[in-house]
């Protein structure tokens, strides 16, 4: 294995594709309709997320808001929060950017897009009834797996449909060596049927008994976080950034350690636990995150060699939401194995630096790595300019404001939080009042995030909407530009560049012929007009 | 294609390790619990709850009262007291030896009253000895264990929770944040069942600054004509009315919950974690303190 690896190495699998057989855009036309469509759906989903999380933020101010209405009650607008951004929007998203990332370093066109397509709707359709099922009181009360029993099947089946045909495509590829981002994606679409249907046999439909449940639910959560969603998140920055920096990967073999590092310790470490899991589980999961822990260190190594001097462009395009999900991926690694920590857990447990930490998985180094992406695959899928740098700039500081100041905020009322509950001579409506100033400040982070997740639609909605309805020519003459320009772009880093200084140049061409073409008409016409003019 | 199917393997090896690990193996440590009988008194532990309480813990789940509550009461250790139950006849000999064990009390002076607890928050060694030297004086004492740390002191739970106590639960509801207080102790807290209701309908009523949303949809509305109804809502003998003076019925729901709420107690030592009893019977008592002898060894 060692040697292909290195065989790999010498010929450039460090940087992702450099063999064209087929050209790029007839692979990225391939997968247009499902990963558009994932793309668009995620994005309503995360806005749809936002916007409970905002309503529930807001309860804290005003408790008694919706008292009377059960299906808007905080206990159930939690979980259908979590459900539509990390089922609805995250792992969506996820899926989506999974398959584009298969089929352009594999090289292989998307194997039957119209049953991913259909797929991928049958997911909607199974989160939409998972989050009614919530709303109605049906939701399982196990974190991020709060979907009621029914609605899993359908994910599960709609999943196997999306991803088979993904890992199909994966199997074709043209190009045989595979690069770092491909183990993880590849592990994370395996990983997730696996702990999906482990979870929904044994606590929906063969229940275990006690405080087995609890195990298996943590370790489901944190597998999803940690090698799913994670897995996904990894591939798009090791992805991305050698990419657009046009640099070849430091270090292939330290990718690669990472890589099994992350999967064999990842899937148990953070699967905290109160007084009654035993107690052995605690041990073997911070041992564990000490383990991840140094991954991401090796992982932050890795990047920042290959970055090298070029540190200045990390904060340009879509680069930068790249930088920061890299950057929230390390701190994430420390701060997890510090929480692990005894003398740490002691003050943290219960408290709000859970919710912290989770925002800064989540919110932090997924979400950005998503963001990253959609902004790298949109223009390319659509063939079009893509989101005007204003616009990708605004979003990005309106969410990271977002937020740092959600994880800010939580961890430090958390801290606090733990400190008076363990101090027995403060009375726990005293301890519930200091957490009550942090969690009302938090409000502001959701309504930035709420804000940031509207730009998000609207950048993602406007530059579809520009290629597919309203823009030169629509879809059809879209299409039928796009086969007769024979970019062979992206065969090599190098190239990247060069596909979007020659398709701008192409496109500004087109524009100018098309009015050269309009002003020809209206000439023509003036010139009629004037002819019966002169005959009258 | 050599690589792919390396490196699918690889992932195999990972998924089956982490499922052994933390699916397995609980399974294999926890999943043939079941619930223990005291052969003395005969009842069954956890105590199976009413089908009110265990339709009340649907109403539990439904409404996602664990995002707010837990149900895990932590402990950092054990302490050590001795009750003596008798003095027994030699009361010259006993009170002498008294103010050695105990400062609080001076020689010569009239003993306590029966049972009393002596020498509190000390190790087990100094508790055994203490109860040696009483009983050769004559004395009925014993060593008594007491587990500590802030949950116990807040009285959330007389010892801390363990796997056992969610035996009969589906699912089990532990629940990781405490922006409300922990409710594994609740029914032996706070047994006023009108005053969860008079809660839930209106939590600010019954809590000055809480913010627990209030869930008045748990609660039927009913014109006040006449006489209140028998089972309207009461809160100090008052009757309850929301905004539009109507009077408060609860419905089946919120009873159920309430129920369930009733329902959560910890008083109970069990062999995983010892502690004392809610009445302080002296019965089974050095037993108690027999068991964490090991465990207690162990935290040293």
């Amino acid at each position: 294995m060692s040697e292909s690896i290195n065989n790999g190495n010498e010929s450039g699998a460090t940087s992702p594709g450099w063999e064209v057989e087929i050209p790029v855009q007839e692979l990225d036309r391939s997968c247009r309709m499902p990963v558009l469509f994932m793309l668009w759906k995620a994005a309503g989903w995360l806005f749809l997320g936002s916007l409970l999380a905002f309503l529930n933020s807001i309860r804290f101010h005003a408790p008694d808001l919706l008292a009377h209405c059960p299906w808007l009650t905080y206990g159930r607008i939690g979980p259908a929060a979590s459900t539509a951004l990390v089922y609805g929007f995250a792992l969506q998203a996820g899926f989506g950017i999974a398959l584009w990332l298969m089929v352009r370093m594999g090289r292989s066109l998307l194997v039957q897009p119209g049953f991913v397509f259909l797929g991928a709707a049958f997911w909607n359709i199974g989160v939409l009834v998972g989050f009614v099922g919530i709303l109605m009181g049906d939701g399982s009360s196990y974190a991020l797996f709060e979907s009621p029993s029914y609605a899993v099947p359908i994910l599960f089946v709609s999943y196997t449909v999306l991803a088979g045909l993904g890992l199909v495509t994966f199997i074709r590829r043209q190009v045989k060596s595979l690069y770092v981002s491909q183990w993880f994606v590849f592990a994370s679409l395996l990983w997730f049927p696996w702990i999906l249907s482990t979870a929904s046999l044994l606590l929906h439909y063969y229940p275990v008994r006690g405080v087995t449940q609890v195990a298996i639910a943590g370790w489901y959560a944190t597998g999803l976080v940690t090698l799913v969603l994670g897995g996904i998140g990894l591939a798009v920055i090791f992805y991305l950034i050698p990419k657009i920096l046009q640099k070849p990967l430091h270090s292939h073999f330290l990718g690669l350690f990472a890589f099994w590092l992350l999967l064999f310790f990842g899937g148990g470490a953070g699967v905290l636990s109160g007084t009654t899991v035993p107690a052995w589980i605690s041990g073997l999961s911070a041992v564990m995150s000490f383990f991840v822990c140094f991954a991401s260190i090796l992982v932050a190594l890795n990047l920042f060699q290959t970055v090298g001097s070029d540190v200045g462009k990390l904060m340009t395009g879509e680069l930068r939401f790249a930088s920061v999900s890299a950057l929230s991926f390390l701190l994430l690694g420390f701060l997890n194995a510090l929480n692990a920590y005894s003398g740490v857990t002691e003050i943290t447990q219960f408290t709000l630096v859970l919710p912290a930490l989770q925002h800064l998985a989540v919110g932090g180094f997924i979400t950005m790595a998503i963001f990253a992406a959609v902004y790298h695959i949109l223009p390319r899928i659509l063939d079009s300019d893509g989101v005007s740098s204003g616009a990708v700039s605004l979003h990005f500081w309106v969410t990271i404001l977002g937020v740092g100041l959600t994880v800010a905020v939580l961890g430090l009322g958390g801290l606090i939080q733990g400190q008076t509950m363990n101090d027995p001579s403060i009375p726990f409506t005293a301890v519930t009042k200091s957490a009550l100033n942090f969690l009302r400040m938090e409000t502001v982070g959701s309504l930035l995030l709420l804000v940031g997740s509207v730009l998000f639609l609207v950048n993602v909605g406007r530059s579809g909407c520009q290629v597919l309805c309203c823009g030169d020519g629509g879809l059809l003459s879209c299409l039928s530009d796009s086969e007769s320009e024979d970019e062979t772009e992206e065969s090599s880093p190098p190239a990247a560049s060069a596909e979007k200084k020659s398709a701008a140049p192409k496109r500004a061409a087109k524009k100018a012929s098309k009015k050269v073409a309009a002003k020809k008409k209206t000439v023509a016409a003036k010139k009629k007009q004037a002819k019966k003019a002169a005959k009258k | 294609m050599n690589n792919g199917l390396l490196l699918f393997f690889g992932i195999l090896v990972a998924m089956v390790s982490s499922w052994f690990g933390f699916v397995h193996s609980p399974q294999v440590q926890f999943g043939k619990h079941v619930p223990e009988v005291d052969e003395a008194t005969g009842k069954s532990f956890p105590v199976p709850r009413s089908g009110s309480a265990n339709r009340g813990r649907d109403i539990y789940r439904q409404n996602g009262c664990a995002s707010c509550h837990t149900q895990q009461v932590r402990q950092s250790g054990y302490h050590f007291s001795v009750v003596v139950d008798d003095f027994g006849t030699n009361t010259v000999q006993v009170s002498e030896l008294l103010p050695s064990i105990d400062s609080n009390y001076t020689a010569g002076n009239d003993l306590p009253a029966t049972p009393v607890s002596l020498k509190e928050g000390v190790d087990l060694r100094t508790a055994e000895g203490v109860v040696k030297s009483l009983t050769e004086a004559g004395a009925a004492a014993t060593a008594v264990i007491e587990p500590t740390g802030s949950d116990i002191e807040r009285g959330w739970g007389l010892r801390r929770t363990v796997g056992r106590d969610y035996l009969l639960d589906a699912p089990v509801m532990l629940g990781n944040q405490r922006i409300g207080p922990d409710l594994a102790n609740l029914g032996n807290r706070n047994p006023d069942a009108n005053w969860h209701l008079v809660h839930l309908f209106d939590p600010r009523k019954a809590v000055e600054g809480s913010v627990m949303p209030s869930y008045k949809y748990l609660f039927e509305k009913r014109e006040l004509t006449g006489q209140p109804a028998s089972d309207a809502l009461r809160f100090n003998g008052d009757l309850v009315i929301d905004s539009e003076g109507r009077q408060v019925i609860p419905r089946r729901s919120a009873r159920d919950l309430v129920a369930y709420l009733m329902s959560l107690r910890l008083d109970n030592p069990i062999f995983e974690a010892p502690g004392q009893e809610p009445e302080n019977t002296a019965s089974g008592d050095s037993e108690g303190a027999e068991s964490p002898e090991g465990e207690t060894g162990a935290n040293e």
